[in-house]
Protein backbone atom coordinates (compact mmCIF):
# COMPACT_ATOMS: atom_id res chain seq x y z
CA UNK A 1 0.00 0.00 0.00
CA UNK A 2 1.48 3.30 -1.08
CA UNK A 3 1.63 6.25 1.33
CA UNK A 4 1.29 9.97 0.46
CA UNK A 5 5.00 10.45 1.09
CA UNK A 6 5.77 7.73 -1.42
CA UNK A 7 3.17 8.93 -3.89
CA UNK A 8 4.14 12.62 -3.90
CA UNK A 9 7.32 12.46 -6.00
CA UNK A 10 5.77 9.90 -8.34
CA UNK A 11 2.94 12.23 -9.34
CA UNK A 12 5.38 14.39 -11.26
CA UNK A 13 7.16 11.42 -12.79
CA UNK A 14 3.85 10.18 -14.13
CA UNK A 15 2.97 13.57 -15.63
CA UNK A 16 6.39 13.70 -17.27
CA UNK A 17 5.95 10.23 -18.72
CA UNK A 18 8.92 8.93 -16.76
CA UNK A 19 7.18 6.40 -14.55
CA UNK A 20 7.14 2.68 -15.34
CA UNK A 21 3.78 1.02 -15.99
CA UNK A 22 3.66 -0.95 -12.76
CA UNK A 23 4.30 2.12 -10.59
CA UNK A 24 1.71 4.09 -12.59
CA UNK A 25 -0.91 1.53 -11.55
CA UNK A 26 0.11 1.64 -7.88
CA UNK A 27 0.16 5.43 -7.94
CA UNK A 28 -3.29 5.70 -9.52
CA UNK A 29 -4.66 3.30 -6.96
CA UNK A 30 -3.39 5.55 -4.19
CA UNK A 31 -4.46 8.82 -5.83
CA UNK A 32 -7.99 7.46 -6.36
CA UNK A 33 -8.38 6.99 -2.61
CA UNK A 34 -6.56 10.13 -1.49
CA UNK A 35 -8.17 13.58 -1.94
CA UNK A 36 -4.92 15.39 -1.06
CA UNK A 37 -2.90 13.63 -3.75
CA UNK A 38 -5.78 14.01 -6.21
CA UNK A 39 -5.67 17.79 -5.67
CA UNK A 40 -1.91 17.93 -6.00
CA UNK A 41 -2.00 15.89 -9.21
CA UNK A 42 -4.70 18.16 -10.65
CA UNK A 43 -2.74 21.25 -9.67
CA UNK A 44 0.46 19.99 -11.29
CA UNK A 45 -1.40 18.98 -14.41
CA UNK A 46 -2.98 22.45 -14.62
CA UNK A 47 0.46 24.03 -14.22
CA UNK A 48 1.89 21.96 -17.06
CA UNK A 49 -1.06 22.75 -19.31
CA UNK A 50 -0.79 26.46 -18.53
CA UNK A 51 2.94 26.39 -19.29
CA UNK A 52 2.48 24.70 -22.63
CA UNK A 53 -0.43 26.96 -23.57
CA UNK A 54 0.90 30.31 -22.38
CA UNK A 55 4.69 30.25 -22.09
CA UNK A 56 6.30 32.00 -24.98
CA UNK A 57 8.51 30.00 -27.29
CA UNK A 58 10.82 32.76 -28.50
CA UNK A 59 11.24 32.75 -32.26
CA UNK A 60 14.47 33.93 -33.89
CA UNK A 61 14.15 37.38 -35.54
CA UNK A 62 14.07 37.54 -39.36
CA UNK A 63 17.43 36.89 -40.98
CA UNK A 64 18.88 35.51 -37.76
CA UNK A 65 20.08 32.22 -39.23
CA UNK A 66 21.58 33.83 -42.27
CA UNK A 67 23.53 36.36 -40.19
CA UNK A 68 24.73 33.66 -37.84
CA UNK A 69 25.82 31.18 -40.47
CA UNK A 70 27.38 33.79 -42.75
CA UNK A 71 29.99 34.49 -40.09
CA UNK A 72 30.81 30.82 -39.60
CA UNK A 73 30.85 29.65 -43.22
CA UNK A 74 34.44 28.90 -44.34
CA UNK A 75 35.85 31.29 -46.95
CA UNK A 76 36.40 28.60 -49.60
CA UNK A 77 32.85 27.47 -49.18
CA UNK A 78 31.58 31.03 -49.50
CA UNK A 79 33.37 31.33 -52.85
CA UNK A 80 32.08 27.95 -54.01
CA UNK A 81 28.56 28.98 -53.19
CA UNK A 82 28.86 32.26 -55.02
CA UNK A 83 30.33 30.39 -58.00
CA UNK A 84 27.52 27.86 -57.99
CA UNK A 85 24.94 30.62 -57.81
CA UNK A 86 26.53 32.43 -60.75
CA UNK A 87 26.72 29.20 -62.76
CA UNK A 88 23.09 28.47 -62.10
CA UNK A 89 22.03 31.98 -63.01
CA UNK A 90 23.91 31.71 -66.29
CA UNK A 91 22.56 28.27 -67.11
CA UNK A 92 18.92 28.92 -66.40
CA UNK A 93 17.09 31.11 -68.86
CA UNK A 94 14.40 32.18 -66.43
CA UNK A 95 15.69 32.58 -62.90
CA UNK A 96 13.25 34.57 -60.88
CA UNK A 97 15.01 37.00 -58.58
CA UNK A 98 14.28 36.20 -54.95
CA UNK A 99 14.98 39.30 -52.90
CA UNK A 100 13.82 37.93 -49.59
CA UNK A 101 13.23 34.38 -48.60
CA UNK A 102 9.66 33.29 -48.31
CA UNK A 103 8.69 32.40 -44.72
CA UNK A 104 6.90 29.41 -46.22
CA UNK A 105 10.19 28.07 -47.58
CA UNK A 106 11.71 28.18 -44.09
CA UNK A 107 8.74 26.33 -42.72
CA UNK A 108 8.86 23.79 -45.53
CA UNK A 109 12.58 23.15 -44.96
CA UNK A 110 11.96 22.68 -41.23
CA UNK A 111 9.08 20.30 -41.97
CA UNK A 112 11.28 18.41 -44.41
CA UNK A 113 14.08 18.08 -41.84
CA UNK A 114 11.55 16.94 -39.25
CA UNK A 115 10.15 14.29 -41.57
CA UNK A 116 13.66 12.83 -41.99
CA UNK A 117 14.36 12.96 -38.32
CA UNK A 118 11.36 11.58 -36.55
CA UNK A 119 11.13 8.63 -38.87
CA UNK A 120 7.69 9.78 -39.82
CA UNK A 121 8.11 10.53 -43.48
CA UNK A 122 4.78 9.02 -44.52
CA UNK A 123 1.23 8.47 -43.35
CA UNK A 124 0.45 6.49 -46.47
CA UNK A 125 3.37 4.60 -48.01
CA UNK A 126 2.89 3.46 -51.57
CA UNK A 127 4.30 4.11 -55.01
CA UNK A 128 0.78 4.07 -56.47
CA UNK A 129 -0.39 7.58 -57.28
CA UNK A 130 -3.99 6.35 -57.42
CA UNK A 131 -3.74 5.45 -53.75
CA UNK A 132 -1.96 8.59 -52.59
CA UNK A 133 -4.23 11.09 -54.33
CA UNK A 134 -7.53 9.94 -52.78
CA UNK A 135 -5.85 9.56 -49.39
CA UNK A 136 -5.58 13.36 -49.21
CA UNK A 137 -9.28 13.85 -49.97
CA UNK A 138 -11.11 15.54 -47.13
CA UNK A 139 -7.84 16.22 -45.35
CA UNK A 140 -6.53 19.33 -47.09
CA UNK A 141 -9.55 20.95 -48.73
CA UNK A 142 -8.30 20.86 -52.34
CA UNK A 143 -7.49 18.18 -54.91
CA UNK A 144 -3.84 17.21 -54.65
CA UNK A 145 -2.12 16.48 -57.94
CA UNK A 146 0.01 13.38 -57.35
CA UNK A 147 2.35 12.09 -60.05
CA UNK A 148 5.14 9.56 -60.12
CA UNK A 149 8.47 10.56 -61.66
CA UNK A 150 10.09 7.14 -61.47
CA UNK A 151 11.31 7.27 -65.09
CA UNK A 152 13.19 10.47 -64.20
CA UNK A 153 14.65 8.75 -61.14
CA UNK A 154 12.26 10.21 -58.56
CA UNK A 155 10.03 7.44 -57.32
CA UNK A 156 6.78 8.26 -55.55
CA UNK A 157 7.08 6.87 -52.02
CA UNK A 158 3.90 8.08 -50.32
CA UNK A 159 2.07 10.96 -48.73
CA UNK A 160 1.79 12.68 -45.39
CA UNK A 161 -0.39 15.33 -43.88
CA UNK A 162 1.68 18.27 -42.68
CA UNK A 163 0.94 21.73 -41.37
CA UNK A 164 2.45 24.84 -42.97
CA UNK A 165 1.57 28.51 -42.88
CA UNK A 166 -1.07 27.77 -40.26
CA UNK A 167 -3.06 25.34 -42.39
CA UNK A 168 -3.02 21.72 -43.51
CA UNK A 169 -0.65 20.95 -46.34
CA UNK A 170 -0.15 17.85 -48.44
CA UNK A 171 3.39 16.46 -48.36
CA UNK A 172 4.15 14.12 -51.25
CA UNK A 173 7.26 12.06 -50.64
CA UNK A 174 9.67 10.98 -53.36
CA UNK A 175 12.78 8.84 -53.23
CA UNK A 176 15.86 9.42 -55.31
CA UNK A 177 18.40 6.70 -54.47
CA UNK A 178 18.99 7.17 -50.77
CA UNK A 179 17.62 10.71 -50.77
CA UNK A 180 14.14 11.69 -49.71
CA UNK A 181 12.33 14.68 -51.17
CA UNK A 182 9.18 16.37 -49.95
CA UNK A 183 6.82 18.22 -52.25
CA UNK A 184 4.55 20.42 -50.14
CA UNK A 185 1.27 21.51 -51.68
CA UNK A 186 -0.93 24.28 -50.24
CA UNK A 187 -3.84 26.36 -51.33
CA UNK A 188 -2.56 29.56 -53.02
CA UNK A 189 -5.62 31.61 -52.03
CA UNK A 190 -6.17 32.68 -55.63
CA UNK A 191 -2.63 34.00 -56.12
CA UNK A 192 -1.35 34.21 -59.70
CA UNK A 193 0.94 31.58 -61.14
CA UNK A 194 4.64 32.07 -60.48
CA UNK A 195 7.61 30.42 -62.18
CA UNK A 196 9.89 28.16 -60.13
CA UNK A 197 12.45 29.96 -57.97
CA UNK A 198 15.22 28.06 -56.23
CA UNK A 199 17.40 28.70 -53.23
CA UNK A 200 19.60 26.90 -50.76
CA UNK A 201 18.40 26.86 -47.20
CA UNK A 202 20.39 25.27 -44.37
CA UNK A 203 22.08 22.85 -46.70
CA UNK A 204 18.88 21.76 -48.42
CA UNK A 205 17.84 22.95 -51.81
CA UNK A 206 14.37 24.22 -52.26
CA UNK A 207 12.23 25.24 -55.22
CA UNK A 208 8.90 26.98 -55.04
CA UNK A 209 6.29 27.94 -57.60
CA UNK A 210 2.57 28.59 -57.94
CA UNK A 211 0.29 27.08 -60.49
CA UNK A 212 -3.37 26.19 -60.89
CA UNK A 213 -4.36 27.90 -57.65
CA UNK A 214 -1.85 25.93 -55.60
CA UNK A 215 1.49 26.73 -54.01
CA UNK A 216 4.28 24.16 -54.27
CA UNK A 217 7.54 23.90 -52.34
CA UNK A 218 9.97 21.12 -53.23
CA UNK A 219 12.67 20.39 -50.64
CA UNK A 220 15.51 17.87 -50.79
CA UNK A 221 19.25 17.42 -50.62
CA UNK A 222 19.93 16.12 -54.10
CA UNK A 223 22.27 18.12 -56.32
CA UNK A 224 21.17 21.53 -57.57
CA UNK A 225 20.73 20.83 -61.31
CA UNK A 226 18.74 17.62 -60.69
CA UNK A 227 16.40 19.39 -58.29
CA UNK A 228 15.95 22.23 -60.70
CA UNK A 229 15.11 19.91 -63.58
CA UNK A 230 12.55 18.10 -61.43
CA UNK A 231 10.98 21.35 -60.17
CA UNK A 232 10.65 22.70 -63.73
CA UNK A 233 9.21 19.41 -64.92
CA UNK A 234 6.64 19.40 -62.10
CA UNK A 235 5.73 23.05 -62.57
CA UNK A 236 5.25 22.58 -66.31
CA UNK A 237 2.79 19.75 -65.77
CA UNK A 238 0.40 21.41 -63.43
CA UNK B 1 36.70 16.65 -44.99
CA UNK B 2 36.90 20.01 -46.72
CA UNK B 3 35.72 23.12 -44.97
CA UNK B 4 32.77 23.43 -47.33
CA UNK B 5 31.69 19.81 -46.83
CA UNK B 6 32.03 20.16 -43.08
CA UNK B 7 29.96 23.33 -43.16
CA UNK B 8 27.26 21.62 -45.20
CA UNK B 9 27.04 18.72 -42.73
CA UNK B 10 27.03 21.19 -39.86
CA UNK B 11 24.17 23.19 -41.36
CA UNK B 12 22.12 20.05 -41.90
CA UNK B 13 22.73 18.76 -38.37
CA UNK B 14 21.95 21.95 -36.48
CA UNK B 15 19.45 23.56 -38.87
CA UNK B 16 16.38 21.86 -37.37
CA UNK B 17 17.39 22.99 -33.87
CA UNK B 18 17.94 26.70 -34.46
CA UNK B 19 14.55 27.54 -32.94
CA UNK B 20 15.20 25.48 -29.81
CA UNK B 21 18.65 27.08 -29.43
CA UNK B 22 17.25 30.59 -29.72
CA UNK B 23 14.41 29.87 -27.33
CA UNK B 24 16.76 28.45 -24.68
CA UNK B 25 19.15 31.40 -24.97
CA UNK B 26 16.29 33.88 -24.63
CA UNK B 27 14.93 32.14 -21.56
CA UNK B 28 18.36 31.96 -19.92
CA UNK B 29 19.60 35.46 -20.79
CA UNK B 30 16.23 37.20 -20.66
CA UNK B 31 17.53 39.78 -23.20
CA UNK B 32 17.09 39.50 -26.94
CA UNK B 33 20.09 41.72 -27.70
CA UNK B 34 22.42 39.42 -25.77
CA UNK B 35 20.89 36.29 -27.22
CA UNK B 36 22.14 36.91 -30.74
CA UNK B 37 25.73 37.65 -29.62
CA UNK B 38 25.86 34.66 -27.34
CA UNK B 39 24.39 32.36 -29.97
CA UNK B 40 26.96 33.60 -32.45
CA UNK B 41 29.69 32.51 -30.08
CA UNK B 42 27.90 29.24 -29.29
CA UNK B 43 27.56 28.32 -32.96
CA UNK B 44 31.21 29.12 -33.63
CA UNK B 45 32.14 26.78 -30.80
CA UNK B 46 29.74 24.16 -32.10
CA UNK B 47 31.29 24.38 -35.56
CA UNK B 48 34.77 24.05 -34.07
CA UNK B 49 33.76 20.96 -32.05
CA UNK B 50 31.71 19.51 -34.88
CA UNK B 51 34.38 16.87 -35.63
CA UNK B 52 33.64 15.31 -32.26
CA UNK B 53 29.93 15.06 -33.01
CA UNK B 54 28.89 11.63 -34.20
CA UNK B 55 25.48 12.16 -35.61
CA UNK B 56 23.05 11.23 -32.88
CA UNK B 57 21.13 13.54 -30.59
CA UNK B 58 22.01 16.73 -32.44
CA UNK B 59 19.53 18.70 -30.35
CA UNK B 60 21.03 17.77 -26.96
CA UNK B 61 24.53 18.26 -28.30
CA UNK B 62 23.79 21.73 -29.64
CA UNK B 63 21.70 22.85 -26.66
CA UNK B 64 24.46 21.78 -24.25
CA UNK B 65 26.89 24.10 -26.07
CA UNK B 66 24.34 26.93 -26.19
CA UNK B 67 23.54 26.46 -22.52
CA UNK B 68 27.20 26.51 -21.44
CA UNK B 69 27.90 29.60 -23.51
CA UNK B 70 24.91 31.35 -21.92
CA UNK B 71 26.06 30.45 -18.43
CA UNK B 72 29.60 31.76 -19.04
CA UNK B 73 28.08 34.95 -20.41
CA UNK B 74 25.88 35.36 -17.35
CA UNK B 75 28.93 34.82 -15.13
CA UNK B 76 30.92 37.42 -17.10
CA UNK B 77 28.04 39.85 -17.02
CA UNK B 78 28.52 39.58 -13.26
CA UNK B 79 24.89 38.98 -12.63
CA UNK B 80 24.32 38.58 -8.95
CA UNK B 81 21.71 35.92 -9.24
CA UNK B 82 21.23 33.95 -6.13
CA UNK B 83 22.34 30.59 -7.38
CA UNK B 84 20.90 27.41 -6.17
CA UNK B 85 23.14 24.92 -4.43
CA UNK B 86 21.73 21.49 -5.13
CA UNK B 87 23.66 19.90 -2.26
CA UNK B 88 22.78 22.55 0.27
CA UNK B 89 19.26 23.41 -0.77
CA UNK B 90 17.64 20.13 -1.49
CA UNK B 91 17.69 16.66 -0.11
CA UNK B 92 16.50 14.76 -3.17
CA UNK B 93 12.87 15.60 -3.83
CA UNK B 94 11.27 17.78 -1.18
CA UNK B 95 8.07 16.73 0.51
CA UNK B 96 4.99 18.42 -0.86
CA UNK B 97 3.62 21.57 0.68
CA UNK B 98 -0.03 20.82 0.40
CA UNK B 99 -2.45 23.69 0.36
CA UNK B 100 -5.70 22.90 2.12
CA UNK B 101 -8.01 25.06 0.00
CA UNK B 102 -8.91 23.22 -3.17
CA UNK B 103 -9.67 26.44 -5.06
CA UNK B 104 -6.03 27.48 -4.71
CA UNK B 105 -4.90 24.37 -6.54
CA UNK B 106 -6.30 25.15 -9.94
CA UNK B 107 -5.15 27.95 -12.17
CA UNK B 108 -7.65 30.44 -13.46
CA UNK B 109 -7.16 31.77 -16.98
CA UNK B 110 -5.64 35.11 -15.88
CA UNK B 111 -3.17 33.35 -13.58
CA UNK B 112 -2.27 30.94 -16.33
CA UNK B 113 -1.19 33.94 -18.42
CA UNK B 114 0.92 35.28 -15.55
CA UNK B 115 2.97 32.12 -15.74
CA UNK B 116 5.29 33.85 -18.23
CA UNK B 117 6.55 36.36 -15.67
CA UNK B 118 6.67 33.82 -12.87
CA UNK B 119 8.83 31.44 -14.90
CA UNK B 120 11.06 34.37 -15.89
CA UNK B 121 11.52 35.12 -12.19
CA UNK B 122 12.65 31.59 -11.33
CA UNK B 123 16.29 30.94 -10.52
CA UNK B 124 18.16 30.08 -13.72
CA UNK B 125 18.70 26.39 -12.82
CA UNK B 126 14.97 25.95 -12.26
CA UNK B 127 13.96 28.06 -15.25
CA UNK B 128 16.27 26.07 -17.51
CA UNK B 129 14.92 22.68 -16.40
CA UNK B 130 11.30 23.85 -16.60
CA UNK B 131 11.64 25.39 -20.07
CA UNK B 132 13.46 22.35 -21.48
CA UNK B 133 10.79 20.06 -20.06
CA UNK B 134 7.64 22.01 -20.91
CA UNK B 135 8.61 23.90 -24.08
CA UNK B 136 11.05 21.48 -25.68
CA UNK B 137 9.37 18.34 -24.30
CA UNK B 138 12.72 16.90 -23.27
CA UNK B 139 13.02 13.79 -21.10
CA UNK B 140 14.91 13.89 -17.79
CA UNK B 141 17.79 12.14 -19.50
CA UNK B 142 17.95 14.72 -22.29
CA UNK B 143 17.78 17.61 -19.80
CA UNK B 144 20.62 15.93 -17.88
CA UNK B 145 22.66 15.77 -21.11
CA UNK B 146 22.07 19.43 -21.86
CA UNK B 147 22.70 20.75 -18.37
CA UNK B 148 25.46 18.32 -17.38
CA UNK B 149 23.62 17.56 -14.14
CA UNK B 150 22.75 14.07 -12.85
CA UNK B 151 19.18 12.90 -13.50
CA UNK B 152 18.34 13.08 -9.78
CA UNK B 153 19.35 16.74 -9.76
CA UNK B 154 17.22 17.41 -12.85
CA UNK B 155 14.25 15.85 -11.07
CA UNK B 156 14.70 17.91 -7.93
CA UNK B 157 15.16 21.14 -9.92
CA UNK B 158 12.00 20.51 -11.88
CA UNK B 159 10.16 19.68 -8.72
CA UNK B 160 11.38 22.83 -6.99
CA UNK B 161 10.44 24.92 -10.02
CA UNK B 162 6.92 23.56 -9.96
CA UNK B 163 6.58 24.00 -6.21
CA UNK B 164 7.60 27.64 -6.51
CA UNK B 165 5.27 28.27 -9.42
CA UNK B 166 2.39 26.63 -7.60
CA UNK B 167 3.07 28.76 -4.53
CA UNK B 168 3.32 32.03 -6.48
CA UNK B 169 0.35 31.41 -8.74
CA UNK B 170 -1.68 29.80 -5.95
CA UNK B 171 -0.82 32.68 -3.58
CA UNK B 172 -2.20 35.12 -6.12
CA UNK B 173 -5.35 33.03 -6.34
CA UNK B 174 -5.96 33.35 -2.62
CA UNK B 175 -5.34 37.10 -2.68
CA UNK B 176 -7.66 37.53 -5.65
CA UNK B 177 -10.49 35.60 -4.05
CA UNK B 178 -10.05 37.47 -0.72
CA UNK B 179 -10.37 40.91 -2.30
Amino acid sequence: MMTCAEAAPLVELELDGELDARSVLELREHVARCPTCTRQAASLRALGEAARAHLQRFEPPPGFEDRLLRRIRPRTSRRAWAGAALGLAAAAAVVVAVPRRDALVDEAVAAHARSLQVNHAMDVATSDQHTVKPWFEGKVGFAVPVRDYAPEGFELAGGRLDYLDGRPAAAIVYRHGKHVLNLFVLDADGARDAAPAGESVRGFSSWRWKSGGLRFVLVGDVSGPEMEALARRMAAER
Amino acid sequence: MTGAAKFGDFERAIGPHMGAAYNLARWLLRESADAEDVLQEAFMRAFRYFDTFHGEKARSWLLAIVRNTCWSFIAKRGEQEETFDDERDSAAVLPLQLTPEPEAQLLRADQAKRIQEEVTALRPEFREAFVLRELEGMSYKEIAEVTGAPIGTVMSRLSRARRELQARLGGAARKASAS
